[in-house]
């Protein structure tokens, strides 16, 4: 009786933990990302001299509460402005961008929340190349 | 009666979008730094738009790619361009009757002018 008990316990637990957190994400690679703070013709067009300044990463979320209420920003610009305020760059190379979605007790849609997370190479563009 | 109907229409749907802008994107190539230590002249093919989602049916079987990359190489592979510059984001995430978290998804949009590098220009400009 007791071990019967003990497995409905286990399934029920199994079942629990199966339903509680739900999610999946998917990731992909882009060569270059700048800022709309940088006019994008000069920086094309013009050979420049920059400085890398390591690898920089952002992330930003929206939350969907009870599926009504809204609350956040999950752009990729709102993540990416926030490496780069972070690192002090003007843009990001190699990048990695990784978007996500999550349900957090799905059975009663309590919450969802979707992320978009950057991560690159900062650099500061300095000038202009002679 | 009617209170039934608008609280179905009300909870029948429910999403939201956010918007950002990027000053430049480019596909993954070989070398991305080229674009900005070489001169790269370019020319305008026009605007151009591409998006991708993720669904999620009764919260537990996921499909689809709602990645930023995927939606900028839809959007540059339907004007044959090479990068996408003065660009808008956005990010949405819906879900239909949400009480019964039936069905959810979110996708990835962007939208901007297309661009597309002149190599006789310059024999050095990098196509990523």
């Amino acid at each position: 009786m007791k071990q019967a008990r003990r497995a409905i316990a286990c399934r029920c637990a199994a079942l629990l933990t199966c339903v509680s957190l739900t999610g999946c994400f998917s990731s992909g690679n882009l060569g270059l990302a700048s800022s709309i703070g940088k006019d994008p013709g000069d920086l094309l067009t013009n050979p420049h001299v920059f400085r890398e300044l390591g690898p920089a990463e952002g992330r930003s979320c929206r939350f969907f509460i009870i599926a009504i209420v809204p609350v956040g920003n999950s752009t990729f610009s709102r993540a990416m402005d926030k490496a780069l305020q972070e690192s002090g760059g003007d843009a990001l190379l190699n990048v990695t961008t990784t978007t996500s979605l999550y349900g957090l007790a799905p059975l009663f849609n309590v919450i969802s929340f979707t992320c978009t997370s950057v991560r690159g190479t900062a650099i500061k563009i300095e000038a202009i190349r002679d | 009666m009617r209170a039934f109907t608008s609280a179905l229409v009300l909870f029948g749907i429910t999403g939201c979008v956010s918007t950002g802008q990027v000053g430049i994107l480019s596909r993954s190539g070989a070398d991305p730094a080229a674009l900005i230590t070489q001169a790269n002249p370019y020319e305008e093919v026009g605007l151009t738009s591409g998006r991708s989602c993720r669904h999620f049916a009764l919260n537990l079987i996921p499909f689809g790619d709602a990645a930023l990359s995927t939606a900028v190489d839809e959007a540059l592979t339907a004007v044959d361009g090479d990068a996408l510059i003065n660009v808008v984001v956005s990010s949405s995430l819906f879900g239909f009757i949400p009480y019964y978290n039936l069905y959810a998804f979110t996708c990835t949009s962007v939208k901007g002018t297309a661009i597309r590098f002149v190599v006789d220009a310059n024999p050095e400009a990098v196509i990523p």
